[in-house]
């Protein structure tokens, strides 16, 4: 029975990313509002990591990093590696001195938008042509702003998904 | 910190770069995205596809709503442009002479129709918001597709450029992407010939999300203005000469004041398109002059 309960678990975790992955990758740049699509993927990693801790935490951002990249159309690497760190660094937080909650979650996922802004605008910063830096900087806030905005839903979900983890594994182990 | 770094920890992070290390040693080495990003891909592909088709029909719609305003003052400048083609109506000749102009720069299907192409359908959009990018569904298992071919519109429109093939699916980087950039000429000129004058069409971040690209290093005494045509020349190898890129918008002056650039609008609304031609092979300008 628990076997079960721990597959469907699995399953849940699987599809949340999967779904989250489709409204960023796919939904979101076909209706962009202001020109900008959100970052779900690194919030979701977030919150799972925030109330489950470093081992699924790091084992979801191992697969939202994937999904991550290949919902920015470039080879997996960059996001799979930040997101894996993130998801076992938050993690750890949250096993050791964080407490999970609404506001860690928004605190935390702000924090990883903002470096996952700089990490996407490394490329053009490396370019010879010079961009004014406000225009980097809207789209950073326009990113991160817009980001915030539809982590509300999530961390409904994510909420519901550690407490049903925490009926079924309290340890934490899923595997 | 014995506590943090356990077996399991150190597993899962290992795991992320191995992933990465196989797919930087894939994109140096053999020039491909690797056998991991080929791999997420074709697990995605089925749902990608199936929600890029709602999420196309969905956006169809939002477009329209969102931008109304853009539509209704779009509107009124084409009235405006409508009443200013009439006084020219008049001016028959000229117009004639004009209509030949632009029918020769547009002509380039005749001109070129010796270019190979495949035919691609858009599969999806990136949806990172500091590059501007779509993946169409082939890759080097089913075409001939290789890095840096141009991807235009059946009309001859540039659209962008192949950056990455895959098998069975490539990303192509738009022409507003910062990492475009094209040789190209501005079509209609004072004198009425294509000239020799050639310039540089680029993406820059700064127009990016207004749907612009850059116009630059062209000729202090040419004369830009706003509708006219910019062309790819050719010069280089890699892009055929004569694809159209857009038209000019805005022809302003740098911070020193020294010199030109202009900002150029995609004859095309890249959002809408959804078949795409790959040119895989063109006689370049260079072998057509020798």
């Amino acid at each position: 029975m628990k076997k079960k309960a721990i597959v469907n678990l699995i399953l849940l975790h699987a599809l949340f990313l999967v779904v989250v992955y489709v409204f960023q990758g796919v939904i979101f740049p076909y209706v962009r509002f202001g020109g900008f699509v959100p970052l779900l993927l690194p919030v979701a990693v977030t919150g799972i990591a925030l109330y489950e801790g470093r081992y699924k935490g790091g084992l979801s951002g191992l697969f939202a990093g994937i999904f991550c990249d290949i919902s920015f159309n470039q080879p997996v690497g960059t996001f799979t590696v930040f997101l894996t760190l993130v998801g076992l660094g938050i993690g750890t937080l949250s096993d050791t001195v964080v407490l999970s909650g609404f506001i860690a979650f928004y605190i935390g996922s702000a924090a990883v938008l903002i470096v996952s802004a700089f990490i996407q605008m490394l490329p053009i910063i490396a370019l010879p042509h010079s961009i004014p830096t406000s225009i980097i900087m809207g789209t950073v806030i326009g990113q991160t702003v817009y980001s915030l905005v539809l982590a509300f839903p999530i961390w409904f979900i994510v909420r519901a998904l550690g407490k049903r983890a925490e009926r079924i594994t309290p340890s934490g182990r899923i595997v | 910190m014995k506590a943090i770094l356990t077996k399991r920890t150190i597993i899962i992070f290992s795991t992320a770069l191995l992933l990465a290390f196989i797919t930087i040693i894939s994109v140096n080495v053999f020039n491909s995205s690797g056998p991991v990003t080929g791999f997420a891909n074709t697990v995605t592909r089925p749902v990608r596809a199936l929600a890029t088709t709602v999420a196309s029909a969905f956006g169809d719609i939002f477009s329209a709503i969102y931008r109304y305003e853009a539509l209704e003052k779009r509107n009124e400048e084409l009235v405006a442009r409508i009443a200013i083609l009439e006084a020219n109506y008049r001016a028959a000749d000229e117009l004639a002479e004009e209509n030949n102009r632009l029918r020769a720069l547009q002509g380039f299907r005749e001109r070129h129709g010796g270019y190979e192409h495949e035919m691609a359908s858009l599969i999806g959009r990136g949806s990172d918001n500091f590059s501007s990018t779509f993946t169409i569904n082939m890759g080097y298992a089913n075409s001939k597709i290789e890095r840096g071919m141009a991807v235009a519109t059946e009309e001859g429109v540039l659209i962008g450029q192949v950056h990455d093939v895959g098998a069975a699916q490539s990303t192509v980087i738009t022409i507003l992407d910062t990492k475009f950039s094209a040789a190209a000429y501005v079509g209609r000129r004072d004198t009425g010939d294509e000239g020799d004058s050639s310039a540089t069409v680029r993406g820059d971040f700064t127009y990016m999300r207004s749907g612009l690209l850059m116009l630059e290093k062209f000729d202090a005494d040419l004369i830009v203005r706003k509708g006219d045509t910019v062309i790819t020349s050719g010069i280089g190898g890699v892009f055929p000469a004569g694809l159209i890129v857009g038209e000019v918008d805005v022809v302003s002056r740098n911070d020193s004041g020294i010199s030109r650039f202009a900002t150029v609008r995609p004859l095309l609304d890249l959002e809408n398109i959804s078949l795409v031609f790959v040119i895989t092979g063109f006689e370049s300008t260079e072998q057509r002059d020798t």
